[in-house]
């Protein structure tokens, strides 16, 4: 509870001394960490304090296990976000070290609320700080509305969830939701909106790219972390629904993610590629909690509780990888002043070290090379939804087996476009001048994060065991006891990464001794064009990449070749672009008839009007 | 007569390979030169006499000698004159990107100098003087025949 008290002074103070950026992020670093300590007790403990104020009126800050790991991942990233800001942020104005306390301070009351009021509260402050630190960011104001639009609908359905249950029983505690038809849909909803479902995600590859790279890391990772927190917290309450829930939970799952990595593999600019990939991923977290829901229901205990583990780790996964890939372009685009990621080439030879071993370590990851926590985490994923044989219902047989597809596809679709992401901007030849700031902290937050990816990968089986599920950790044939994570009871799948680290790690260190002695003369030159620099045009790039998958799915991506150049669609957009036309010409029908500027017109609008009143009024 | 399947296959695993093994290594572009020619600031003359070496007249692929048309494909890289300041840079890239091992055989400008003086590497050959088709052609020959071993 110090630490509940020590984070919110923390945060306070870093508000208080915004006029001194190094000052404000410092002691939001520490909040962070005191954060984190907090969640690390309330995982051991629990806490639970409840205030009536007034009549029904209750407040409350509930610290379980669910919130106390969603605390300990969400602050762990920024803490290291914020610490990253002490440089980064001299970029930007005084003012975001303040809003970026405040967004703290306010997510930490979102996650520990026990009761409607202060959630909301919490969560509105949220949006509107997220909302104004976009615009930190010049010419920004459309994206900026773009977001608070889609936040204040899913906002809308939370609203008019909770008030059902207000109105039901007039509590305002998260608990007396319970087993509430209508509470269920509506807070489902609002939170998997939240978590950029499909077709809800079209805002994020708008607004992405042009907030600064923290605060893209942020709606990113701790903001739609709030959105699984809430999903997690609407499953467990409602026992009796969570068949429909479940089902719609790994329908939008697998369908996001599918979505998102297909959007993904066609996608050329440096910060909306791991915008869809954060997609891609909520889907695949979603699809892992419909699927943990769905075997509750089933009663096959030990499938729901692996399952639920999948969804944990999953969420470990993309929170680590997704800050460490946007701190990481965010620190090679701030250089370079470039989007594309044709344009930003050879983080790792000219930007820095670090930065360029981060890209790399988290698009290994998220394509899921073994030992890293991605693979962990893809693996688990997929070795859940192969136990889909178990459900003795055919419906829920085949809608599982064919979330597992898309998944599967998902995961190959990522990588391929990791590849593009990672091969293009990390390796190559600088085509631009740097423009050179102190990025001291920003480097360390990017070692801090790689190391905590690998190690996390590695050690898996320690986190596994922390949470409190030891009976997936066992031992087999070489491999040490805990060391072996199996996926279901009797075995059915195994994996060691930690072993694995160990095995392929001493191969990869002999095979570099032996290709070191071998001392092969390498010569490496520019391709042949009359022996002149390349230009920019005459340079393999992204585009030429990603044409085959452009080509091959024409039907999909809507493929236009032009002369120069490829234009493609994401079609989820289409319903949007038709509301936008179908209420353009409604206003212009509407503007046509009755504001057309004959005087007349006004006159009848405006004795009905009148006539209308006085009837109603007299009546 | 064999059945023709038996037939292969015992031709194929009672042929026995002979390898004559030389006392020397081999030369290893015994049999063609590729030639890479880079202009690097010659005069009509030298242009004209050069590129007659195409002509039937003269059908050089006979000797196994054959023009590419990159410097990665080319065993010889041929520099028609001293290089210009501004060639300087491309004459240094196409040596930089000719795979090892390879010559370089330099033809120079009779009538004016404009060139800059380099080191250049490998060098197999140099020319000058009022130059015909055939001179050139009797130097690529020569070095055809005794190959490249520098």
């Amino acid at each position: 509870m110090l630490a509940f008290v020590l984070a919110i002074i923390f945060f306070l103070l870093g508000m208080v001394f915004s006029f001194n950026r190094t000052i404000s992020y410092s002691f939001g670093v520490l909040g962070a960490i005191s954060a984190v300590v907090l969640g690390f007790e309330g995982y051991k403990d629990g806490f639970y304090h409840q205030w009536d104020i007034y009549n029904n009126v209750s407040l409350g800050i509930n610290i379980d296990k669910v919130s106390s790991f969603f605390i300990i991942i969400a602050y762990i990233c920024f803490a290291l976000m914020a610490f990253y800001s002490i440089d980064f942020g001299k970029l930007f104005k005084k003012s975001m070290a303040f809003l970026m306390n405040f967004l703290m301070l306010s997510m930490l009351i979102v996650f520990c609320a026990a009761d409607f009021i202060s959630f909301l509260i919490a969560f509105k402050f949220v949006t509107i700080i997220l909302f104004f630190s976009i615009l930190e960011r010049p010419n920004t104001q459309k994206e900026g509305y773009i977001f608070l639009a889609f936040s204040e609908v899913s906002y809308a359905l939370l609203f008019v969830g909770f008030a059902v249950v207000i109105a039901s029983n007039g509590l305002f505690l998260f608990k007396a939701g319970y087993n509430n038809v209508l509470f269920a849909v509506f807070a489902f909803l609002g939170f998997v909106m939240k978590m950029d479902g499909v077709p809800t995600h079209i805002w994020v590859p708008l607004v992405y790219p042009k907030a600064p790279s923290n605060i893209a890391a942020i709606l990113s990772v701790p903001l739609t972390l709030i959105g699984a927190y809430g999903v997690f917290r609407v499953l467990v309450l409602s026992d009796n629904y969570s068949y429909v829930l479940g089902i719609l939970a790994i329908i939008i799952g697998s369908i996001s993610a599918f979505w998102g990595a297909l959007q993904a593999a066609r996608e050329t600019h440096l910060k909306t590629l791991p915008a869809y990939s954060t997609i891609e991923n909520n889907g695949m977290i979603l699809t892992a909690v419909g699927l943990s829901a769905l075997a509750k229901y089933s009663h096959l205990t030990v499938l729901s509780k692996f399952s639920y583990l999948t969804a944990l780790i999953i969420i470990i996964a993309h929170s680590l990888s997704k800050t460490t890939m946007f701190l990481t372009i965010g620190h090679a685009k701030e250089m370079l002043g470039r989007d594309s990621i044709d344009d930003v080439r050879g983080i790792l030879k000219h930007i820095s070290k670090p930065a360029g071993i981060g890209l790399l370590i988290s698009g290994l990851s998220f394509s899921a090379v073994p030992p890293l926590v991605g693979f962990v985490a893809e693996w688990m994923l997929l070795e859940s939804l192969f136990q889909s044989y178990k459900f003795s219902d055919f419906l829920l047989k085949f809608i599982i087996t064919f979330a597992g597809i898309l998944i599967a596809l998902a995961m190959g679709l990522s990588s391929f476009s990791m590849k593009k992401l990672v091969g293009f901007s990390d390796l190559g030849e600088l085509n631009f001048e740097l423009k050179r700031f102190k990025d001291f902290t920003m480097k360390w937050a990017e070692n801090i994060l790689s190391f905590l990816i690998i190690t996390s990968g590695v050690l898996s089986f320690l986190i596994i065991k922390y949470l409190g599920y030891e009976e997936f950790l066992d031992g087999l044939l070489g491999v040490p006891k805990p060391t072996l994570i199996v996926s279901s009871r009797p075995i059915f799948g195994v994996i060691s990464p930690f072993m694995f680290f160990i095995v392929v790690g001493f191969f990869l260190i002999s095979l570099l001794i032996i290709l070191k002695a071998q001392n092969k003369n390498v010569k490496t030159t520019i391709p042949w064009v009359g022996g002149l620099p390349l230009k920019e045009n005459e340079v393999y790039n992204t585009r030429g990449y990603s044409f085959i998958v452009e080509y091959v799915l024409r039907g999909i991506y809507r493929t236009k070749e032009l002369r120069t150049s490829v234009e493609t669609y994401d079609i989820s957009n289409a319903i949007y672009d038709f509301l936008v036309r179908f209420f353009k010409r409604l206003s212009a029908i509407v503007s046509n008839i009755i504001m057309n500027g004959y005087l007349h017109y006004y006159i009848i609008y405006i004795i009905a009007i009148f006539v209308i009143a006085l009837i109603v009024f007299k009546l | 007569m064999l059945f023709w399947p038996i037939y292969g296959l015992s031709k194929r695993y009672s042929k026995r390979y002979k390898f004559d093994i030389p006392s020397k290594p081999r030369n290893p572009f015994r049999r063609s030169l590729h030639v890479f020619v880079i202009d690097a600031g010659s005069d009509v003359e030298l242009l004209l006499e050069f590129y007659s070496l195409m002509s039937p007249k003269y059908n050089i692929h006979r000797y196994g000698i054959f023009f590419v048309n990159t410097p990665r494909h080319a065993d010889l890289l041929i520099i028609l004159s001293k290089p210009t300041e501004k060639m300087l840079p491309i004459v240094k890239e196409a040596i930089n990107q000719m795979p090892e091992p390879f010559g370089v055989l330099l033809i120079e400008n009779e009538t004016f100098e404009n060139g800059v003086d380099i080191d250049l590497p490998n060098l197999v050959g140099r020319l000058k003087g009022n130059l015909e088709a055939e001179e050139i052609f009797k130097k690529l020959v020569e070095i055809a025949k005794r190959g490249l071993i520098c």
